[in-house]
């Protein structure tokens, strides 16, 4: 035999030999012999192919490599199966040839795979939450569901309850098949168990004798609970204990062990003090709170050469930021003794300069000022020299050499490749001393234009309609970022048509010896994916069709990115879910068709909120004692209570009730509220109920009770508009006014009231406005049944304009005008003087009490107590309102102290007045003409304090009325009345939260 | 016999007793080497189960990170180690497969698919010439060879192919580890002493010195280096692969495999 092939079967067999022995096993009489490859193969009549649920055969039979009428090919089957497979609808496929009439019939039969339709956890113990112990799993919605995975994911949630101490949390999977959808959802269900509690604490390392204090430190005792946050508060406190003590680099580094049967763990903390580390500043004084924030040591609490030196370019910083400009330091480490570590920072500041400008030299193509608006420098303002902070220069080496990168990069993304921007500091300039300049010298270069643009690959969408997306065109400038811009809008657009695996890239070419360059786009569409069916999920009060109305995404519509994310923003926009997740199932399968999950996550339909709070401010209404004509000086504490329930009926509608109970004030709403009424998204309708009980005024305490309804709609973002029925029923009770007017004033009137309005807001933050405007204008006719009826019109207009270095500054102004004109029958009145006992009778019209204007407080006129400016009774001298009210508000509000705390300078102009012609004739009066005709406009300057929270700036506002008025009333108390005059305080002081505009 | 002739023999003899793949790239490669030696021993019947109504034509056997491995390609991959396995030139092959063939020429093409998917895309195509002219003097030329192919049922491009991925996948691990398996000059005086003067005292030869066998005990020495490397690698590989196993073939009591084996 050959020698060769003797060695090669040798091999052969004992490769074999070492192994499981290959002999051979009990033939299976029943089972036909494997057909030879060259055996006459059957014909194949017909062929099936069992769809899994949600789809038709249709979808699958193209992808069949065997054809009807032909020879049954395995080959063709082998790639039939692949194919099949490779569409991830699958898990397991056969082929299977049954004989019919004529040949054989191939069927390929299947078991479908099953996708996420949700992943939810329940039972967290917070922390960690619900959320991220989803996060941690890694499921995805629409991913293939696998066991293996789901054991992952357990495991996962597992060690993550571990690291927070719930160290015999089970968590129980439970699943809930939906066949028809080829879908899953899991739910994890957590029971965390109890939290681990401290074992024994132990020390290694660090003197022995300090053991005792440091587990004083540590705060951890033994049986007590222990979360994460307080294992991470023991470690940070033994780091401030060493680090208080010099110890600035102690590695302290904790190790546990769990205890199973008893729920412990017991902690090691391992010590190494590290020698004693002194840092300190010389050349330069720097308080040692500076310091500390500048030397990363403190920190970190570790002593490093990285950590060394970027101390040192944090001092540098820091010394040039206070106006050492030419300031440096150097870091030298020494050790003296083993255990004694001293850092010095040698700085040497230079002189104190002052950035005086900003000079750009050789620039044609950008103007100065475009290229300021890409600087960080700023040079100092002069004539405000550090009074208010944000106005001080800003510069430093490090500014200068990224501001000429900024410059840099601006040239380069519009067509100058090869510009040059040299920066330069110079001295003495313009022969002051301290005073600096950065000059910034530009070589711009030539101008590199695209001489031609060209689209290749592109078969879905001609080259006219995606040129149109782009940036560069023939005789634009060249820029590659322009070319990185333009592939991503090219992209975006294809995701956007269902074209989820696009590509493009971009080529560009020099034209020969000229700044021109040729660019090509080229695209690669791939398929286009359209959406199969749509599954919704997760809901369990909302109604499905809800959900459905929102949802973008249709059948046989291309799979857009778009659509996706605007059913998601749409279904938030519902204001019902805490959750809104839409995902494509079987994301990584060959089909061009796709199902898309919609999965939302309910927000509690319950919502209450509780709060309390305090209003201070002088002129509130009190006791109703005559003595108490000018109100006092008072606080007003108050509690308020709030429900809301969503998802009324399924749909997106709310229910809340609001209270409020003050020593000024109870009121209680009622509030039903329909967004998208009769399925138009713009169009909402509120029915309200409101009883209302004030008595801040000191005139009249007014009862009212309301129902209204109001349908707004928003046409454009900003603008809306409403349109308003309301039917109310006042009364004015504890009258401080004539006698004779009791009867009338005090009466209960029924009003229905029809209003409409407009309103735009362009304001960039309603609770702390910087820039944008305000519009208001409101309408309403009012018929009351037993006085006046009335017609209101109210407008309001406010700008605020930010100005001054970065826009630090506000210039707010607001205009209100107010206007109410009865109608209708008029009323008899009588009043009787106390002290001429002469009767004087006047016929006219009586508006309500509580409708008419009134003005005065924290919200509007400063120099004022609450709502008491305006025309007043003649005998008691209360404030009764008026007809029309002027108000101008004009603040500058400016920033005083870090980012948070700010001041204001206020100008308050305005009067309600008793009726239009008088508005019209007191409008330019600085005093009243008597002191029963109060209309005249009265002028207020005063001062505030901000301070940013939350929920809006708190605020303290003093106010000074440069001419208040003098009013008159008799006094009837004594067996004598007379009649006194008085003059209102001039100086008012409000304690609030919000701006007053 | 000459030392060295025996030392020759005794090395590559030495090398077949490894259950890893043999080192000689000119021979046609044998993947089983690594994925016998994971296989457990079973036996049973090769055909996957009929189907309530009709006879399964090809079914999916198993799913290696979401590619499949069809029963089909089981089939062949076992026929082709039985082919192997033959003496040639494999005048009398086997009347059909047994299930143990088949559970392990899946679990062969298994670890085949774990290597193929850390393969270079574009890998270079292996010649298959070199490997058919060492293999056709076999089997009387060419018609003989695919005389015997068609013996074990296997058509020409079936067995080409088989050959060519075996060769590619052999290629690449070898590639892969090739610059970590050098063998120290201490494992070659170990292997001198402590295996080959053994086996010469036991053939009663006069052993070769060292540096005249220095060279082939390296080849040695490399090629089970490169095999515990490959098998490491693999093992890891399987260990982190998503492997559902979709067909199982039944297996039989030990006694019955004993007794077959001793047959």
């Amino acid at each position: 035999m050959n020698r060769g092939l003797h060695q090669f079967a040798r091999w052969i067999s004992a490769a074999l030999l070492c192994t499981a022995p290959l002999t051979g096993a009990q033939p299976n009489p029943s089972a036909p012999a494997p057909a030879k490859a060259s055996s006459k193969a059957p014909i194949v009549v017909a062929i099936a192919v069992q769809p899994p649920p949600t789809w038709q055969a249709s979808a699958f039979l193209p992808l069949v490599a065997q054809k009807t009428g032909q020879p049954l090919d395995r080959t063709a089957i082998e790639r039939s199966i692949e194919n099949l497979f490779s569409t991830g609808v699958f898990a397991d496929i056969s082929a299977v040839e049954r004989p019919v009439a004529g040949g054989i019939e191939l069927r390929f039969e299947t078991r479908p795979n099953y996708f996420l339709g949700g992943v939810r956890v329940k039972g967290a113990p917070d922390p960690p939450s619900n959320t991220e112990l989803m996060d941690v799993s890694g499921l995805q919605l629409g991913e293939l569901y696998d066991r293996a995975r789901q054991q992952q994911a357990l495991t996962q949630m597992k060690q993550r309850l571990e690291a927070y101490n719930y160290r015999q949390a089970k968590i129980t999977p439970e699943l809930a098949f939906r066949p028809q959808q080829a879908e899953v959802v899991l739910t994890f269900l957590i029971a965390a168990g109890p939290l681990a509690r401290v074992g024994t604490v132990s020390f290694s390392g660090g003197a022995p004798d300090t053991h005792a204090r440091l587990m004083r430190t540590t705060k951890l005792r033994s049986g007590e609970k222990l979360s994460q946050s307080r294992l991470r508060h023991a470690l940070r406190r033994l780091h401030q204990f060493y680090a208080k003590r010099g110890h600035l680099g102690a590695a302290i580094h904790l190790t546990t062990q769990y205890e199973g049967a008893t729920n412990r763990l017991n902690i090691t903390f391992q010590i190494a003090p590290g020698p004693l580390v002194s840092v300190r500043v010389a050349g330069a004084r720097i308080s040692r709170g500076d310091l500390k924030k500048q030397v990363p040591i403190f920190q970190e609490h570790a002593v490093d050469e990285e950590l060394i030196d970027e101390g040192r370019d944090n001092l540098q910083n820091y010394l040039q930021k206070q106006g050492y400009y030419g300031a440096k330091v150097k870091a030298t480490r020494t050790q003296p003794y083993p255990d004694k570590l001293q850092i010095v920072y040698q700085a040497q500041p230079g002189p104190k300069q002052q950035l005086d400008a900003v000079v750009f030299q050789g620039n044609h193509y950008f103007s100065e000022d475009d290229l300021d608006a890409q600087i960080a420098e700023r040079p100092n303002i002069g004539w405000l020299p550090n009074i208010i902070p944000g106005v001080r220069g800003n510069f430093s080496r490090g500014l200068m050499e990224a501001d000429a990168g900024a410059i840099t990069a601006l040239y380069q993304a519009n067509g100058f490749p090869n510009v040059l921007v040299q920066p330069e500091l110079v001295n003495h300039y313009q022969g002051h001393r301290g005073r600096l300049a950065v000059v910034f010298h530009i070589q711009e270069g030539q101008q590199w234009l695209v001489r031609r643009l060209k689209l290749e690959g592109n078969h879905a969408f001609s080259a006219g309609h995606l040129e149109n997306l782009l940036t560069t065109a023939p005789g634009e400038p060249y820029s590659r970022l322009n070319l990185a811009t333009d592939c991503d809008q090219i992209l975006s657009h294809y995701y956007n048509s269902g074209y989820l695996q696009a590509q493009c890239h971009s080529q560009a070419a020099r034209v020969a010896h000229q700044p021109r360059m040729d660019v090509a786009y080229i695209i690669t569409e791939g398929p286009v994916s359209t959406v199969h069916q749509v599954f919704i999920g997760g809901e369990r009060f909302v109604k499905r069709n809800v959900i459905a109305h929102e949802v973008e995404l249709h059948p046989h519509q291309p799979l857009s990115q778009l659509a996706i994310l605007n059913t998601q923003s749409r279904l938030y926009n519902l204001d019902l879910f805490t959750g809104v997740n839409v995902a494509v199932q079987n994301p990584h399968g060959q089909l061009p068709s796709k199902n898309v999950i919609v999965a939302v996550h309910e927000a509690s339909r319950y919502s209450f909120s509780e709060g309390v709070g305090l209003q201070v401010q002088s002129g509130t209404g009190g006791p109703r004692i005559p003595s108490n004509l000018l109100g006092q000086t008072g606080w007003s504490p108050f509690l308020a209570f709030n429900m809301t329930r969503l998802a009324m009926t399924g749909r997106p509608q709310t229910i809340s009730l609001k209270t409020l109970y003050s020593s000024l004030e109870r009121r209680a709403g009622l509030d039903y509220s329909l967004p998208r009424f009769l399925n138009h998204s713009s169009l909402k309708a509120d029915l309200t109920t409101l009883y209302d009980d004030r008595f801040d005024l000191n005139t009249f305490r007014a009862v009212r009770r309301q129902a209204a309804v109001q349908l707004s709609q928003e046409p454009s973002n900003g603008m809306r508009l409403f349109y308003r029925l309301a039917y109310r029923w006042v009364e004015a009770l504890d009258l401080q006014v004539p006698a004779e007017e009791v009867p009338i004033l005090s009466r209960p009137v029924n009003l229905a009231i029809a209003g409409a309005g407009m309103i735009r807001d362009h304001r960039d933050n309603p609770l702390d406005t910087h820039h944008g405007s305000y519009d208001m204008i409101t309408f309403a006719v009012a018929h009351s049944f037993g006085a006046s009826d009335f017609s209101r019109l109210l407008g309001e207009h406010a700008f605020y304009l930010p100005f001054g270095p970065r826009h630090s500054l506000v210039l707010a102004n607001a205009t209100r005008v107010g206007i109410e004109t009865p109608f209708g029958p008029v009323e008899t009145l009588q009043i009787t003087n106390p002290i001429t006992h002469l009767t004087t009778t006047t016929i006219g019209h009586i508006i309500p009490l509580p409708e008419r204007f009134f003005s005065g407080g924290a919200d509007s006129l400063r120099g004022f107590g609450f709502d008491q400016a305006g025309p007043r009774d003649p005998i008691t001298g209360f404030p009764v309102g008026g007809n029309t009210m002027f108000i101008n508000n004009l603040e500058l509000r400016f920033p005083l102290i870090g980012p948070d705390i700010g001041g204001v300078g206020f100008y308050d102009a305005g009067n309600v007045y008793s009726t239009f012609t008088g508005m019209l004739h007191g409008l330019a009066r600085l005093h009243e003409p008597s002191p029963t005709d109060l209309n005249y406009t009265t002028h207020t300057l005063g001062l505030g304090l901000r301070y940013k929270t939350p929920v809006g700036p708190v605020r303290v506002d003093v106010g000074y009325n440069l001419n208040p008025p003098f009013i008159q009333d008799y006094v009837t108390s004594v067996k004598k009345p007379y009649l006194q005059t008085q003059t209102l305080p001039h100086l008012q002081f409000y304690f609030s939260i919000g701006q007053t505009f | 016999m000459a030392p060295v002739t025996l030392a020759r023999r005794m090395a590559k003899l030495a090398a077949r007793r490894l259950f890893f793949l043999a080192a000689d790239p000119k021979r046609p490669l044998m993947l089983l080497g690594i994925s016998l030696g994971l296989a457990g021993a079973a036996t049973g019947q090769c055909r996957p189960p009929a189907a309530a109504r009709g006879n399964v034509v090809d079914r999916i056997a198993a799913i290696v990170d979401g590619r499949p491995i069809l029963a089909s390609q089981v089939r062949q991959a076992a026929w082709y180690a039985r082919f192997s396995a033959a003496r040639p030139p494999a005048r009398h092959a086997p009347a059909r497969l047994s299930a143990e063939d088949c559970r392990q020429s899946l679990e062969h093409l298994i670890n085949e698919a774990l290597i193929a998917s850390a393969m270079p895309a574009r890998a270079p195509r292996p010649r298959l010439a070199p490997q058919l002219a060492r293999l056709e003097p076999l089997y009387g030329g060419q018609q003989g060879l695919e005389r015997a192919w068609s013996r074990f049922h296997l058509r020409p491009k079936e067995a080409q192919r088989i050959m060519r991925l075996q060769l590619a996948l052999l290629n690449f691990l070898d590639r892969k580890f090739e610059a970590r398996a050098q063998p120290a000059a201490e494992a070659v005086r170990d292997y001198y002493t402590q295996e080959y003067l053994p086996l010469t005292r036991q053939k009663h030869v006069r052993p070769a010195p060292l540096a005249a066998v220095r060279t082939l005990i390296i080849a040695l020495l490399r090629r089970r280096q490169l095999g515990w490397l490959e098998q490491a690698w693999l093992r890891r590989r399987r260990g982190a692969a998503r492997i559902r196993i979709r067909l199982r073939w039944p297996s039989r009591p030990a006694a019955a495999v004993k007794a077959e084996t001793r047959q």
